[in-house]
């Protein structure tokens, strides 16, 4: 076992995704595990909870496994897998009414004020945002891609799509502000 | 407006990206994709087996089914007098084989609307 798992993990990933699409669990496994840190990471960036993110992480990789005999290419894993993990979230999003729970920048921006944060907390700025100018905005920043790549995986108007990622960069960067604001105060206190 | 990324956003985003690789979450998916497999497989065993009941529960009203079934679709359609043109027409001129050709004109139409 440790042997096949060592030969896998040696493995590129085009052969290790043939084996999963055979219905190799071994092989799939190791695709888990190559690729959690990834997925795990845009769901935080996402949801900004990490219990949440790790299960919604789960149901991406269970997804994978359940319709991984349909990928077509093994070369295109990566960004078929990318593809399921924001429709999970779309639909999580869809689900749970999410784009009601947006917090108010005002709030934030106050709560900056007073909270006396040393650090940058990434997951409280995006918090700032709406549901869908923050997946435009991870889909950008964290994912590296274009607005048309954007307007395709999420099926949002390529205008739509910019005047998130516009709006949703001049939000965070006022939010930032205010932490760097806050953090200078008590540089100098 | 193009493209362009906020420099400072985007180091933000590469410093806040950790390494979050655990054997835990790895054993956490496999376990949902077997507890999945075996619920699975209860699944199929059950239906399999209901369905062998049912089967040995109708087998009798089946039997009737499918003899008077049979004996539906091998009607003739029209009556053809002499016996070799009858044999020959014999698989054209029954209900079966006029369903038989319905299908095939329904696969046609179908794949000609579709192409």
């Amino acid at each position: 076992m440790n042997s096949v798992r060592a030969g896998l993990s040696d493995a590129p990933e085009s052969v290790v995704v043939g084996l999963a699409r055979s219905g190799d669990r071994d092989a799939f496994a190791e695709l888990v595990r190559r690729r959690q840190s990834w997925i795990r990471n845009l769901m935080r960036r996402c949801s900004g909870d990490t219990v949440l993110a790790d299960d919604l992480a789960q149901q991406v990789f269970f997804k994978a496994w359940q319709n991984i005999g349909r990928l077509q290419s093994a070369g295109k894993f990566a960004a078929w897998l990318q593809r399921i993990a924001v429709n999970t979230w779309l639909q999580h999003v869809r689900a749970k009414d999410a784009l009601q729970d947006a917090t108010d920048l005002d709030d934030v921006a106050t709560s900056v004020d007073h909270g006396a944060r040393l650090s940058i907390d990434l997951n409280d700025a995006l918090g700032t945002l709406s549901e869908g100018e923050r997946l435009c905005v991870v889909l950008s920043y964290h994912e590296g891609m274009t607005h048309q790549e954007i307007a395709d995986m999420t099926k949002m108007p390529l205008g739509t799509v910019k005047s998130h990622i516009y709006r949703g960069t001049e939000r965070l960067q006022q939010v930032l502000a205010a932490y760097r604001e806050t953090d200078r105060e008590e540089s100098a206190s | 407006m193009n493209e362009e990324r906020d420099p400072r956003i985007q180091r933000l985003f590469a410093d806040a990206t950790e390494n979050l690789g655990d054997d835990e979450f790895t054993a956490r998916v496999m376990a949902r994709i077997e507890r999945h497999r075996r619920a699975g497989y209860r699944l199929w065993t059950f239906i399999f087996v209901m369905a062998l009941l049912a089967a040995w529960m109708l087998q009798g009203p089946f039997q009737e089914i499918a003899m008077m079934l049979s004996r539906a679709l091998a009607i003739s359609l029209f009556q053809v007098d002499s016996p070799l043109v009858a044999q020959l027409v014999m698989p054209l001129n029954t209900i079966a084989g006029l369903l038989g050709l319905g299908v095939l004109a329904l696969t046609f139409l179908y794949r000609r609307i579709l192409a």
